[in-house]
Formats: C-alpha cells, sequence, structure tokens
C-alpha cells in the first residue's frame, strides 16, 4: 500500500544536500574571495582530554585545505596531562605526512582546547523569571548552565547557598540583580555572603542587571575585605561578558599545562622533539573548541541556508548546537555538558540515562556490573581503542545515550520540550563530529548513531565531521571570513553521509511503510519498498545524482501530511553511505525483552552491515 | 617484524581511500609499571597553586622522603550564619545580638547570639554551627562568618636525593629508588615500613603505621583487617567490584573530572590505597617481576602515594640505604640500577633514562585494557604503521607473546612495560 495523492512539492527537509563533498561543490558557485588565497599556512592544535591533534592548513591550488592531521593522547599512560609532549608528538606526525623539515614548518600556530573546555556557570538571581532571562542571553554559548540558585527561595539562606555553590564547583558565578529593588537587594546581599564565605577561592563573578544594581553591587565590592574579581554586564551584554572570562580561563589552564617541567610528568621517554618550544604555540591567545564549533555550525547555516544541528561527542564532554532560522534572524542554541562522554563521561551517561538504556542499543548481554565497570576502565584507560566489535558496540551505545541527553536538554532549551514526541528540533541538516562518531570504522556507523540518538523525521541530510575539524573551521571563518575556509570545510572537514528519509508514524510490523523510487542520472531506476520496522540503505554513491519520489504509506508522512507523496524538487546529492530509508518508527520503539530487542537491533545491524559478524554469530578466536 | 603482521600492514595499506591520512598512535611519555635506579619525582600543589606557598628548599639540596619541600595553609570557606531569621529579628538589627566579637575564637556549639525579650524573661539564642574564628559580621546582612581554623597542608619529598630544580612549577628531584606505577589510588601521600602479603590469608593482624602489598585482589573484609591492623596504606593488584560498590570507593577512586575545579579536597579512604590495574579483570595477576622487585625490600621505608596533588600512584621505595644484596635482587645484575649505577649514597650524577618506558620488542608489557586486560607477557614485534582489529578499528599495535606461546596482537596503548 503506498500513498493515495501525489504532488510535487518540497518535504521539510532540504531539496539539495548542503553538506557537499568534493564532487558535489567542485564547480562552486561562489567567487572565492581572492584574500583568502593569500593566507598564511598555519599549525593549529585541539588539545583534547584524551587526544591532541595538530592540523596543518596550507594552500593548496589557490584554496586553502587541510593537508595534514597528527595526533597523540594528551596524557601519558600514568595519566598525567603531558600536553608539551603530546604537541610536539602530533606535530612530528605531520611533520611525516608532508616531508617537512622542522624549519619549514608554518610560523603561525592557533592552539585550541576542548579538554575541561566546557566551562560550568553558576546562576544565582532572586527568581527563576530572572534566571530564564539570563539563560536566554547565554543560549549560544557552548558553556554548562548548573541548576540555578535562587534566592527568593530556600536557596536565599546564606550557608545553604555556600553549600550549594561550593558542589556546583562552577568556573564562574552569574549573580543576576534583575530590575526588582528587592530581588536587586537579595542579589546584593548574595555577593557579599560569597565573597566573605569563599574568600580568595571565589571564582570569577559576572554581575547583571539594571543600571542601580550594577553601580550598587560594584560599589559595594570596594567595601569587602577580599575584593572579588567581578565583571559588570547590563543583560546585553552578559553573554559577552562570560565569554571574555572563559577565554581568560581557557588560556590560564593552557599556560599552566605548557608550563616546562622537566620530570616525570611531562616526561618525553623514546619520543622524538622535532620542536621543543611549547611557547611558540602560545604566542596567540589560545581558544576554546566549543566555540569553533558554534562558529562553524552558524557559518555552515548561513552558507546554506539551512537550519543545522551539529552534535559533538567527545571522551569528556558531549554539545549540540543548533541554529535555526532565516538568514541573518538565526537563532542559535547550545546545550553543553562536561560530564557525559564516551570515555572519561561514561559513568554519568550511566548514572543519568541508566544502565538500561546504554545495554537497550546492545544486540548482546551485558550486566549492570560489567557497565559499570567498563566505565571505571574508560576513567583508568581513556586512551585504550574498543578492539572487539563488542567493545565497539558498548562505545556506541555510550555515544547514543550522551546524545541523547543532551538533545533532551537542547529541546527543553529551544522551549519545544513537551510540544512534540520527537528527540531532534526539525532541522535541515545533522552533523556529527567527535572522536567516537568520527573514527567509526564503518561510515554507517555514524550515520547510525546519529539516526538513533537524535532520531529525525521525514527529510534530514547527515553529514560526518571525519577530520573532527570543526572547531578549527569556524575558528578561522571567523577570522578571515566564510569563503576563506569553504574549501578545506566542504572538502576536507564535511563528508556527506546521506539523506535519511524517515517516515513519520506507526503502522504493524513487516507492513509496507514508503516506496521510494531513485532515478539515477547514469543506469536504471529502482523502487525500493521498506517496511515498517526496517531500515535499508538505497546505494547512490559519491559523484552520482539522482532524482526522488517518495510514497508514504497512508499511516505515514514525509512532510506534507499522511500519506502524501512527495518529490523533492531538487536531485540528490551522492554519499559516502547512500541514502538511508529509515522506517523503523519515530520515536523509535524497542521491544521490551531483551531476547526480542536484542533480535531486533540484529536484524537492523545486518541489514545495513553496520558492523563486522559478532563473535557469537561467527567464532573470533583471540589472537587471530 | 613478524610476517603475518607485515601481511596484514600491506592489507590496510591498500584499504579503502575513504580513511584520513594515517597517524601514529601512542602515549607521548610512558611510564612503566616497574622502575628503580635514579628517578625523578615532581611534587607539585596543583590546583592550590594560586595560594601561598612556602617554597622550603632550593635546587642543589639534599633531602630526605619525609622532609617537607614547601606548605601551605588550606582554604577554606568560612560557615554563615544568618543571625537575624534564627532569632526571629530584622536582619539590621541582627547583629546586635552577637555575643562575640570579630577575630574571637568560638567552637561549635558555643553560644553565637542571644536575644531577650520581655525584660529578659524570654531569651532565645543561636549556637555555633562550626568551630573557628568569628571572621566577620555583616551587619547589613545580619550573617556572621565563622572561619575554619587553618590547616597547614605539607608537600614531603618521598623520594630521597637531589633538589634538581624548584620553584612555582613545584619541586623536582633525582634520587635512587624503586617504584611501582599504580593506574588508580586514592588518600594522601604515606610513609610507613612496607609489609608484604602474597596471599589474603598472610595479612597481618599488626601493621600500625605499615604500607602493606598485596599480590592479590582486595575484598571488603581484607580491606577491614588491614585497616583494624593499622596500616597507613595498601598496595594491591586490584580491588574486587563488589567490594568498590560496598565501600562506596567509586567516587574516591576515581573522582568526578569536575572536582579538580575547587579547592575542595578529594575524596578520601580512612587509609591511602594504590590499586596496580584499574579493574579487577578476568586473570589478572601481579606481574611476577613486580612482586620480585618486593620481596627484599620488605621492612624498608617507603611511600605510597594515593591520590597526591601532580602526583600519579606509586609506591615508592628509596634506595639510598639500600643494601647491595636488595639491589642485586631488585636489578638482577650487581648493583647497577635500570637507570644506570646506584651507589648507596645516592650521589651519582646520572640522568635517568628516559628510554626506560619504551615500548619495543623484547620488554615485558602489561595489558590494561580490552580483550587481554591483565595478562603479562612479552613483546615479540611492533607494527610498523597501524593494523585493523577485530573491531576494524585501525591501531598501532605489538604481537604480545603470552605463556604456553599464545600470541595476541594488543593495541600499543593498551600497554604497560615492565622493565
Amino acid at each position: 500500500m503506498v500513498a493515495q495523492t501525489t504532488e510535487t512539492a518540497e518535504p521539510a527537509g532540504p531539496p539539495t544536500p548542503p553538506a557537499h563533498t568534493a564532487a558535489t561543490m567542485a564547480a562552486g558557485d561562489d567567487v572565492i574571495d581572492s584574500a583568502s588565497h593569500s593566507g598564511a599556512p598555519v599549525l593549529v592544535a585541539d588539545v583534547g582530554s584524551v587526544f591532541t591533534k595538530v592540523y596543518l592548513i596550507a594552500d593548496v591550488e589557490g584554496e586553502r585545505r587541510l593537508v595534514a592531521l597528527g595526533r597523540a593522547p594528551t596524557c601519558g599512560d600514568d595519566g598525567e596531562p603531558a600536553v608539551a609532549a603530546a604537541l610536539a608528538h602530533a606535530l612530528a606526525q605531520v611533520m611525516d605526512v608532508t616531508g617537512m623539515a622542522p624549519n619549514a614548518l608554518p610560523a603561525r600556530r592557533l592552539l585550541m582546547t576542548s579538554a575541561a573546555g566546557v566551562p560550568r556557570i553558576a546562576l544565582v538571581a532572586p527568581r527563576d523569571d530572572e534566571v530564564r532571562a539570563v539563560a536566554g542571553a547565554l543560549e549560544s554559548l557552548p558553556v554548562r548552565l548548573l541548576p540555578p540558585l535562587l534566592l527568593e527561595g530556600p536557596d536565599g539562606e546564606s550557608e545553604r547557598l555556600l553549600g550549594l555553590l561550593e558542589a556546583q564547583a562552577p568556573d564562574a558565578v552569574v549573580i543576576a540583580g534583575g530590575t526588582r529593588p528587592v530581588g536587586a537587594d537579595a542579589a546584593r546581599r548574595a555577593l557579599h555572603v560569597l565573597a566573605h564565605g569563599f574568600g580568595a577561592a571565589l571564582p570569577v563573578v559576572i554581575l547583571t542587571g539594571d543600571e542601580a544594581f550594577l553601580a550598587a553591587a560594584s560599589a559595594a565590592t570596594h567595601e569587602l575585605p577580599v575584593r572579588p574579581r567581578t565583571t559588570a554586564a547590563g543583560p546585553e551584554r552578559v553573554s559577552a561578558a562570560v565569554q571574555q572570562t572563559l577565554a581568560g580561563l581557557v588560556d590560564a589552564r593552557l599556560r599552566q599545562w605548557l608550563r616546562p617541567h622537566g620530570a616525570n610528568g611531562d616526561a618525553m621517554r623514546g619520543v622524538e622533539r622535532p620542536q621543543e618550544r611549547p611557547g611558540e604555540w602560545l604566542r596567540e591567545a589560545p581558544l576554546a573548541s566549543a566555540d569553533g564549533l558554534c562558529a562553524a555550525t552558524e557559518l555552515i547555516a548561513e552558507r546554506y541556508d539551512v537550519d543545522v544541528l551539529t552534535v559533538e561527542v567527545g571522551a569528556a564532554h558531549t554539545l549540540a548546537v543548533a541554529a535555526r532560522g532565516n538568514t541573518g534572524q538565526r537563532r542559535l542554541v547550545t546545550v553543553a555538558r562536561d560530564d557525559l562522554g564516551t570515555r572519561l563521561g561514561r559513568r554519568q551517561v550511566l548514572r543519568e540515562a541508566g544502565a538500561a538504556a546504554v545495554a537497550g542499543w546492545l544486540p548482546l548481554d551485558a550486566e549492570v556490573q560489567a557497565l559499570m565497570s567498563d566505565a571505571r576502565r574508560s576513567l583508568a584507560v581513556p586512551a585504550a581503542l574498543p578492539d572487539t566489535v563488542e567493545q565497539l558496540l558498548i562505545e556506541h551505545a555510550f555515544a547514543r545515550e550522551s546524545i541523547r541527553l543532551v538533545l533532551r536538554e537542547l529541546e527543553a532549551a529551544l522551549g519545544t520540550a513537551g510540544t512534540t514526541d520527537r528527540v531532534l528540533p526539525q532541522v535541515d541538516l545533522v552533523i556529527g563530529t567527535g572522536g567516537v562518531l568520527a573514527s567509526a570504522p564503518r561510515l554507517v556507523q555514524a550515520a547510525l548513531m546519529l539516526l538513533d540518538a537524535a532520531q529525525p523525521e521525514a527529510l534530514t541530510q547527515l553529514a560526518l565531521d571525519r577530520a573532527t575539524a570543526m572547531a578549527l573551521i569556524g575558528h578561522l571563518g571567523a577570522h578571515e571570513g566564510a569563503d576563506a575556509v569553504r574549501a578545506a570545510l566542504e572538502r576536507d572537514c564535511l563528508l556527506n553521509l546521506g539523506l535519511c528519509i524517515a517516515p513519520m508514524g506507526t503502522g504493524r510490523e513487516g507492513e509496507p511503510a514508503i516506496r521510494v523510487e531513485v532515478v539515477y542520472n547514469n543506469r536504471s531506476p529502482m523502487a525500493v519498498d521498506v517496511a515498517y520496522g526496517a531500515i535499508e540503505i538505497v546505494p547512490l554513491p559519491l559523484g552520482e545524482r539522482a532524482s526522488l519520489k517518495l510514497w508514504p504509506a497512508k499511516e505515514f508522512d514525509v512532510g506534507l501530511g499522511k500519506g502524501s507523496a512527495a518529490t523533492p524538487r531538487a536531485e540528490v546529492e551522492g554519499s559516502a553511505v547512500g541514502i538511508v530509508v529509515d522506517a523503523r518508527g519515530r520515536p523509535l520503539a524497542l521491544p521490551d525483552a531483551p531476547e526480542k530487542r536484542q533480535a531486533k537491533l540484529l536484524q537492523w545491524l545486518q541489514a545495513i552491515r553496520a558492523y563486522p559478524p559478532l563473535s557469537f554469530i561467527q567464532p573470533h578466536p583471540l589472537g587471530a | 617484524m613478524s610476517l603475518a603482521l607485515e601481511l596484514e600492514q600491506t592489507q590496510v595499506d591498500h584499504a579503502g581511500a575513504d580513511t584520513l591520512p594515517v597517524a601514529v598512535l601512542d602515549y607521548p611519555s610512558r611510564r612503566p609499571v616497574l622502575e628503580w635506579g635514579r628517578l625523578r619525582r615532581r611534587r607539585w600543589w596543583g590546583a592550590v597553586s594560586a595560594l601561598p606557598i612556602e617554597l622550603l628548599v632550593q635546587a642543589g639540596a639534599q633531602v630526605s622522603a619525609g622532609d617537607v619541600l614547601a606548605r601551605f595553609v588550606e582554604l577554606r570557606r568560612a560557615t554563615a550564619v544568618d543571625v537575624g531569621p534564627a532569632l526571629g529579628l530584622a536582619r539590621e538589627r541582627a547583629a546586635a545580638c552577637l555575643v562575640r566579637g570579630p577575630g574571637e575564637m568560638v567552637a561549635e556549639g558555643d553560644v553565637l547570639a542571644e536575644r531577650k525579650s520581655l525584660g529578659g524573661l524570654q531569651r532565645r539564642t543561636l549556637r555555633s554551627p562550626a568551630t573557628g574564628t568569628l571572621r566577620h559580621v555583616a551587619h547589613d546582612l545580619g550573617t556572621a562568618f565563622i572561619q575554619p581554623l587553618a590547616v597547614e597542608s605539607r608537600i614531603a619529598a618521598h623520594l630521597a636525593g637531589t633538589v634538581v630544580e624548584a620553584g612555582d612549577g613545584g619541586v623536582v628531584i633525582e634520587g635512587s629508588a624503586v617504584a611501582i606505577a599504580g593506574a588508580a589510588g586514592a588518600g594522601p601521600a604515606v610513609s610507613g615500613i612496607l609489609m608484604l602479603a602474597d596471599h589474603p590469608n598472610a595479612l597481618p593482624n599488626e601493621a600500625a603505621g605499615a604500607i602493606v602489598a598485596c599480590a592479590f585482589s582486595l575484598d571488603a573484609g581484607a580491606i577491614r583487617q588491614l585497616a583494624d591492623a593499622g596500616a597507613v596504606a595498601i598496595v594491591a593488584i586490584g580491588m574486587d567490584e563488589t567490594a568498590i560498590e560496598r565501600l562506596g570507593w567509586d567516587d574516591v577512586l576515581w573522582p568526578e573530572s569536575g572536582r579538580g575545579r575547587t579547592h575542595a579536597a578529594p575524596p578520601a579512604p580512612p587509609l591511602t590505597v594504590v590499586l596496580l590495574t584499574a579493574c579487577q579483570a578476568q586473570g589478572a595477576a601481579l606481574h611476577p617481576a613486580v612482586w620480585e622487585a618486593l620481596r627484599p625490600l620488605a621492612g624498608r621505608l617507603a611511600s605510597a602515594l594515593g591520590a597526591e596533588p601532580g602526583a600519579s600512584p606509586e609506591l615508592l621505595i628509596p634506595l639510598d640505604t639500600v643494601s647491595e644484596d636488595a639491589t642485586d635482587a631488585v636489578t638482577g645484575h650487581g648493583g647497577a640500577g635500570q637507570n644506570g649505577a646506584v651507589p648507596p649514597d645516592g650521589s651519582s650524577r646520572a640522568t635517568p633514562d628516559e628510554a626506560a618506558g619504551v615500548l619495543r620488542p623484547g620488554v615485558r608489557v602489561t595489558v590494561t585494557s580490552g580483550r587481554a586486560e591483565g595478562l603479562s607477557g612479552v613483546a615479540a614485534a611492533t607494527s610498523a604503521g597501524p593494523l585493523r582489529l577485530a573491531s576494524e578499528i585501525r591501531a598501532d599495535v605489538t604481537e604480545v607473546k603470552f605463556p604456553y606461546d599464545v600470541r595476541v596482537r594488543v593495541p600499543n596503548l593498551h600497554l604497560r612495560v615492565v622493565p
């Protein structure tokens, strides 16, 4: 059974996939700014919690391209940061790949960090509405907003306020005075309590409110015995003030790490030292990788005029950035968590999502105890690699749950929580980045993680930041202009994973959900019927194009209403994975019974050949 | 490189072109499980470095293991007492009811403020919730702040030898010692006489002030027995899952990553713990070389570093007073240490051998993660480039030869060297 009506219309998804690969954009429809060609080569390092990466950006045939990438664990095998050595190690790899001599290395260097890179911001305000105003002002920043402390409630009691703030361990505290005299008085009192309570250990305080409050609070700080480090900013400037404060923290952290130690903590046993002057990396102010990721998301949204969601899953952090709206009026909303991730963040995933949720993505038995033990092992040996398919599946399960947890918060931040059943706000393009996604051995694994966690509906383009270079592209783009980084973004950074067609609705397992007709440019057309509960991939290799006709069954909707057929106006570009037809239903529901659930998962994984055969299906002897 | 590795290497080199340029992946620095000879250790004050630190040594000074290198006063937050609400008064009137003044010492339970009404017939008192100094009274807030008593923290050397660096970045000491690297640790650095137990039945009943090294995994019973016996630290191969859960030591051994941001002390167990493996993997065992190295050192003064700022967990046994036979037993060759000669007085100027932790064919290794976790063997061959693992992830690997000639390819990132 397919659709009863046929229309030629544009469904919710993008008619032309914007996350293009080299083949897509080779012709180029924009004139590249000639100034970008003259950009000097630059080495960019990203110090992560687990891996440090060094990228070489240089001109290739007149375009700025990502030429080489080297990476090394950030810490030694003793778990202590060895950042200078890691930078040298990664740089040595770049030199190996490019054949560059040390004296030929670019002089310009940029240093970024994503290690401890999600700053924790405490919010202290008289009432909830004042917290919401501040949270709204900070929504575009990649910071973790800690649960607010409301002064006109129990948290206003001095000792409780100090205790809660101590437990939150923030990097900065925003005290909002609001606009009411009573509220301003409570906020000013809170500043006094924090200054007297914490003394010199008080983190940076950012005061925000109306002019009267700022003037009174700033004047009051002069009376305090230990003058806290405060910044006063009106509501419109609070975001800039937080950003500026955090830039200082990033700078201090990296300088601390790059301090010469000369002892066991930063030893370089057996490592060639191509350059041993870590200070060279600090000639320009260090940057937060997360800021670059936000900038890149905005840049992509603006450039292609699409709604974008970027999801980054790191070892110790998970981040979601949504850029939605029209050109010039785009709303950027970011949710960042410093405690969720695939290595150092596993324990928090288990605590928050529950072991059952993680195990729910595994087509094998996993005891709660084993998952907890695995999470501890990840803390102890964060640079360890999944060496079996089973371990890879576990890592990917943690990634799915990390993404789901931040998307839930994103939904709340966007104000769409509870309005629909969907996990993901409707976007045209979903980009995945971060170690676990970028280093997935099969690209379809990255696509599946995004699909399972975000559950996009109707038509959504999927892309992967295979080089984990979005952050640096964002920073370079912000400084040198979008055109300067276009080639690097499209050819070296983003990989078009494919178009996902996910009909909305529910049906009976095994009955047709959608028919997809693919008319290729250079071969015979084909039609695929996908049953409800199934996922299939229609091949459309990179470099090819095809037009689509979608015939959803009467209970299903691909953007034009139930049962309404759709024909995307533009041709679909070939991609690394192909066209993914995900008829598993939205929201994705898995059977409760473990045996049935595991069988279902296996069925999906095998249908799209997502993983190598599991050892219990095909014996895989140790050491073979 | 073995033929098998070479063949697989060729396959990988010709594998799909959809992947990024290959990068050699290994730790920037490796720390052997067991080190001996001239070692360098940095003592640092970590997150508290923003506080005034009193440095007590200079470069060139000779220090013994127990010497204090630096000290500082730990910063703890004050306790706030809202006097007004507690006495049912407006905030601005509360300060007048205080019976103690700024600068005075108060003990927990002391009367801090008193409100009399009805001509003194009715009185309400407010007692101090903490012991410390009444540091400040904010009259407009009606709040008193009690500063807890200052606690002086000391950074001890734990390694006897020469101070080679002393400054803001910490103190670096070079000296002769045996070091056993831990994979996890908790509790402060402590010193004590080293005692050994190679079996749960051999646990000492009396271990006052001792560091007890166990060649087996700990359970809750063993920990309780050692705590009761008065041990100051335990060094063990691992700890079983039930014990971790039962004692609630999950956060103690692996604290939250965000905790380092504050000056709050990390959670500490009642005695310092150093675990040589992170988890109790099936078949995990202490490498025989480690136990053999420890055996002749029983009865000597040792230091156990659990969760010391800026230091990795380890057991450190200074060698400067060790007799020749003990050194022989550790090194296996007439007093020559792993890192060069070890004169009994520790006066050698030899610098530590930076190649000690290098992963190369012939070295003994233990596996820290993955399917062979906990096993020990000998590195037979290392790949010249990345190979594809069973998970299809590509990584530099080492072929490790285990007992009974079992050979397994293990990612380099999963290996620790046992010299």
